[in-house]
This record gives structure tokens, C-alpha cells and sequence, in this order.
């Protein structure tokens, strides 16, 4: 298990109900991590969907995650 | 007789001089517009002339109350064209009286100069070339220079050219500049008198929507009074009254596949301000195929992103952090869930900032990295946005060429059946056919370079083929390739679709092709 500081964005923050969180999860990676909480808080859009960014730069979601990452999941948003 | 009128066909002038017949008139002065066969160095071979009539009734008439005001004349009248007009055919006509010649002339001259700069009346220009463009018939209102007081155009940038990073030559730059903004919805209607102010000469404007009472809560440079009128021509009017040196022209039609890249060829930098992925994702391609800069802007209720796609700098693309948009309907518009004003207000702004730092050369543009910013929190982040390897259109190995609708003639992303017989021969020419199908059932044609890979011995960890192309999975009816389509996917696939009707379906297709 390790620490992890999550950031939400968009549609992902208005399904988990908070724009940031600290969690302890045992998920190697940002995908593992992103079907861990769209299982907890139901979220809708498919993990081939959602783009992914450690430590202020976009990484892939296959990527090893490290104790005190910041992990920001971005849905993708059109408005205008 | 109503003082003006629009005509939609050729007019006579007899019943038009007869009405102005004066006995005190010592002077009747009258002027003309053709149609000339050439503009901005291009030859024109005819005209459409397009109006908001009422607007436009209204205007002149209240031109020429002005006009017999300031003059001492009798009477003015004017007609406009509108429709097709030939080379050499009559588009305004303009007729005064007055006792005396001077007044006459100098009313006659006021009228036209009024009525080219006021009048929302748009031409399209048909060129010799084939090709036809929307121009603004108000740009560069000469009555401005020869009535008002007369106007300098550097007096309108002073204070900007103060900064050391403009100065004259900076202001020359944004004067050449040609930006396109597409979507004159919250984010143009920001970023648009932001650039016209700032003095970028050349300004276009995609917007084929007319204004709704809902867009004036965020869309600031519309009034309560044009709602059901074309927003585009409503924009342009706006923006050559805040600066007539800035040329304004007008794209009525959608952007699409089709004319995405004879439109943008003739502006150096676009602004993405549309509200939906399809034009998005149409636009980021654009940038790499067409090599052409976006700065794109996205919203989300209180928050939104900000990036620019630039195929000449290492930074990614909207591909590199989101290969597909996601399924049609997942993601909610400003019109599904909803969005303060001030948020597109912001980001229209943000915006009109990056294209004036890349116009000016300056540092710290978003070529390579993404601006989130979330005004509940007030949190902005700015987050490196680095080339994906794998990325399908700028990365090592693209497979993404031809500029096309992302939602529609492809493979639908989202969905993990295809029909065929919705998509188009290149889509399906540029496919990988896997055939499912036992030996023993395989009977006839496949398209070619198809890899047969039979579903008893099918491995959705070890399938046999590398990520890459749009694949396509088929049988014999639909189901076994469906089956192994769901495996791949739920293993991180992407680009793979079972084919619905399998076998059967592909052969109409073939033949139909062969056809």
C-alpha cells in the first residue's frame, strides 16, 4: 500500500462529489488506481477514456506509480 | 414608396428618379455600386448579397434621416441588391435632391459611406478559380475617416505598444496577422474583440448558428434584441464598429472534412472555441495534417482546459492524452450541464492571450504543456504535455493521414460492433480484417492481406497481431467475433470492432466495392 494524492477534474469531480483526495490504494499503476475508484464511486466514462497526469506531466496509464504521486485524471470536456 | 428597399432582382430607375422630382431641386445627384470583376487581387466572375432585411431597412432609414439632417436637401432614396448579381449589375443605387449641387453631392457621398459601413448586408464573392468566400461589406468604414473626427489607428494601441515585448514592430506583427476563430459561442465571442481590439488585422469567424436567447448570459457581445439573427454576421458587425482597421470575414457554413482545409489555408492561426468533439478532434488533426496552430479551449461547468497543438513543437497533441472522444452522449456540453458565463469569458480570454503571445513571439505558450484551471477552487495547473510514442497522429507511427469526422464514415469508438455499410471505402481500405472462421467454413472472397486466426485457438492475451490500424474482427455470423472483440477490449484494446452479420455482411460489401 501506498500514499497517493488524487486530483479530479471535470465530469470525474462531479462523480466522485471532491476535486481532491489522499488515498492509500495497493494499485501499481494509474489505470489499476482509475478501475479501483470506478468501481468505489461508480464513475462512468471507461478507463480508455480517461487521459492521466503524475507529478504535472501527462504519463501513460500503464505507468508505475510511486508513494506520494500526484495523480490527476482528466475525462475529456468540449464545452464552449 | 418606402425611402429604401432591398430588391431581389434587377430594378428600374424611372419610378425611383419620378419620386424624387422636385420643383425646388436645382441638383439631382445619384451614385452607383457595380459588380467589378476583381477584389483583393482575386477575379470575381459573380455575387451573392445576403441581408438581415428588417435590420438593414431599419438602418437606412435612419441614414438617410441623418443625411437629410446634416444636409440641406430635399430628398434621398436608396435601393440595395440583394441575391445573385452578375458582372456589371447594378447592387446600390442612391438618388438626392437639393437646390444646390454641393449639398446634393456631399449628402449622396454620406449615404454610401454610411451605407457600406452599417448595413448588415454580406457578400459571397464566386471567383474565377471556382472557389467563393463570405466577405463583410462594412470593413474599413471610410465614413469614419471623412466625417468623424478623424481616427489614427496607433492612437488605439498606445498603451499596448508600450510594453517592451510590442512596441511598433510588435504591432505590425498582429496587424499582418490572419487568426480564424471557430465557434462564435462563449469562448469566440470572448477571444474575438479581444484580437480585433488588440489590432489583428485580418479576423475570420465560423459560426453558422443564429443567436439564442440562452447564449446572452456568457456570449457578452450579442444584444437581447438580435436573438434569431445570424451570429456570425452579428459578431462582425461588433467587431468592425469596436475597430474599423481590423478586416472581418465571415464562414457561414459548418466546418467539416470537406471545406476544413480550403478555410483555414488562409489564415496563419486558429482558435478552436466550438463546443463538441466532433470539430475538436477535427481541428487537432488539422493542426498536424495541415500544419496549421490551434489553440484550443474546453469547458466544464466551473472549470476548463487550455492547450495549443502545434505540429512544429515536441508537445503532444489532444490525441496524446485522449486517443478517441469518448461515447456520444458521456460528456455532457455547456447546453447539457450547464456553465457559469464568466468561465467561457475567462477562457475566451486565455485564449486571445496564447494567440497574441505566438503572434509576438513571446514565452511561456502552451505548445508543449495543458492549463487546467478550476474556478472553485481557484486551482490552475499546468501540466507537461509531452508526444505519446504511440500517439495515432503525431506520434512515431501514425495512422491517422486524411482529415475526417471522428463520429461519423469511421468505425464508431464507442461502440464495439461495426455495420459496415455505414462506413467509407477508405475506412474500410485502410482496415485489418481478422477472419474467426474454422478452415472448414471459410468459403467466399475476404478483402485482401486478411489474417485468419480461428476462434478455437483464439487468445485474447496473445492474439496475434500488435495494436495499430482499425481492426476488424468477423465470423461467419457476428457472434464469435463479437465474443473475442469484447476480450480485446476489456484488455485495453482500443481500435478493434466485431463485424456486425459477419461473413454475409462482408461479402455485400465486397461486392458492392468490385461494383
Amino acid at each position: 500500500m501506498q500514499a497517493i494524492q488524487l486530483r479530479y477534474f471535470a465530469l470525474l469531480r462531479e462523480e466522485r462529489g471532491l476535486g481532491a483526495e489522499v488515498i492509500e490504494t495497493a494499485a501499481r499503476t494509474p489505470r489499476d488506481l482509475y478501475q479501483e475508484l470506478a468501481g468505489r464511486h461508480g464513475f462512468s466514462l471507461p478507463a480508455d477514456r480517461i487521459g492521466v497526469a503524475i507529478n504535472e506531466s501527462f504519463a501513460a496509464m500503464d505507468r508505475e506509480l510511486a508513494a506520494n504521486d500526484v495523480v490527476v485524471f482528466i475525462p475529456p470536456v468540449a464545452g464552449g | 414608396m418606402a425611402r429604401f428597399t432591398m430588391e431581389a432582382a434587377p430594378f428600374d430607375l424611372a419610378p425611383l428618379e419620378s419620386a424624387l422630382r422636385d420643383h425646388r431641386a436645382g441638383a439631382y445627384a445619384t451614385f452607383e455600386g457595380w459588380v467589378r470583376d476583381h477584389n483583393d487581387g482575386r477575379k470575381v466572375s459573380r455575387l451573392d448579397y445576403e441581408a438581415f432585411e428588417p435590420l438593414a431597412v431599419a438602418e437606412a432609414e435612419r441614414i438617410l434621416d441623418e443625411a437629410q439632417a446634416k444636409f440641406a436637401i430635399h430628398a434621398a432614396r436608396a435601393v440595395h441588391r440583394v441575391g445573385t448579381l452578375q458582372l456589371g449589375d447594378r447592387a446600390v443605387w442612391i438618388g438626392v435632391v437639393a437646390s444646390h449641387r454641393d449639398e446634393a453631392f456631399r449628402a449622396c457621398r454620406y449615404i454610401i459611406d454610411e451605407i457600406k459601413a452599417r448595413l448588415p448586408v454580406w457578400k459571397k464573392e464566386h471567383y474565377v478559380s471556382g472557389d467563393a468566400i463570405w466577405v463583410n461589406c462594412q470593413h474599413a468604414a471610410p465614413s469614419q475617416q471623412v466625417y468623424a473626427p478623424k481616427l489614427d489607428e496607433a492612437q488605439l494601441y498606445a498603451r499596448q505598444i508600450r510594453l517592451p515585448e510590442i512596441g511598433e514592430a510588435g504591432q505590425a506583427k498582429l496587424k499582418a496577422a490572419r487568426v480564424l476563430i471557430v465557434g462564435m459561442g462563449g469562448l469566440g465571442s470572448a477571444a474575438a474583440p479581444s484580437l480585433a481590439a488588440a489590432g489583428v488585422g485580418t479576423i475570420g469567424l465560423v459560426e453558422q448558428d443564429t443567436l439564442d436567447a440562452s447564449n446572452l448570459h456568457r456570449q457578452l457581445i450579442y444584444d437581447a434584441a438580435d436573438v434569431g439573427k445570424p451570429k456570425a454576421q452579428l459578431a462582425a458587425l461588433r467587431l468592425t464598429s469596436l475597430n474599423p482597421f481590423v478586416s472581418v470575414r465571415v464562414h457561414s457554413d459548418r466546418l467539416g472534412p470537406a471545406n476544413c482545409a480550403a478555410i483555414v489555408a488562409d489564415y496563419d492561426l486558429v482558435l478552436d472555441c466550438t463546443d463538441n468533439f466532433t470539430t475538436k478532434y477535427l481541428l487537432n488533426d488539422a493542426a498536424h495534417l495541415l500544419g496549421v496552430p490551434v489553440i484550443q479551449a474546453s469547458l466544464y461547468q466551473y472549470e476548463g482546459q487550455l492547450l495549443t497543438i502545434d505540429a512544429a513543437s515536441d508537445g503532444g497533441c489532444l490525441r496524446c492524452v485522449h486517443p478517441a472522444p469518448p461515447p456520444a452522449g458521456a460528456v455532457g456540453n455547456c447546453a447539457e450541464v450547464g456553465v457559469l458565463g464568466v468561465v467561457p469569458q475567462l477562457f475566451g480570454g486565455l485564449q486571445a492571450t496564447e494567440a497574441l503571445k505566438r503572434i509576438l513571439g513571446m514565452s511561456g505558450q502552451l505548445t508543449d504543456a495543458t492549463l487546467l484551471f478550476d474556478l472553485n477552487s481557484y486551482e490552475t495547473q499546468r501540466l507537461k504535455r509531452p508526444r505519446r510514442a504511440d500517439c495515432a497522429l503525431c506520434g512515431e507511427h501514425p495512422t491517422i493521414s486524411v482529415l475526417a469526422d471522428v463520429t461519423q464514415g469511421q468505425a464508431p469508438l464507442n461502440e464495439i460492433e461495426v455495420e459496415l455499410a455505414d462506413l467509407e471505402a477508405a475506412t474500410l481500405r485502410g482496415a485489418r480484417w481478422i477472419d474467426l472462421r474454422e478452415p472448414a467454413e471459410r468459403t467466399g472472397a475476404v478483402p485482401p492481406g486478411t489474417i485468419s486466426h480461428p476462434f478455437g485457438t483464439f487468445d485474447a492475451d496473445a492474439p496475434g497481431f500488435e495494436p495499430g490500424p482499425q481492426t476488424f474482427l468477423f465470423c461467419a455470423a457476428g457472434r464469435r467475433s463479437l465474443r473475442a472483440t469484447q476480450k480485446l477490449r476489456a484488455r485495453g484494446w482500443r481500435n478493434v470492432w466485431s463485424v456486425r452479420g459477419g461473413a454475409d455482411a462482408l461479402r455485400a460489401i465486397l461486392t458492392e466495392t468490385a461494383e
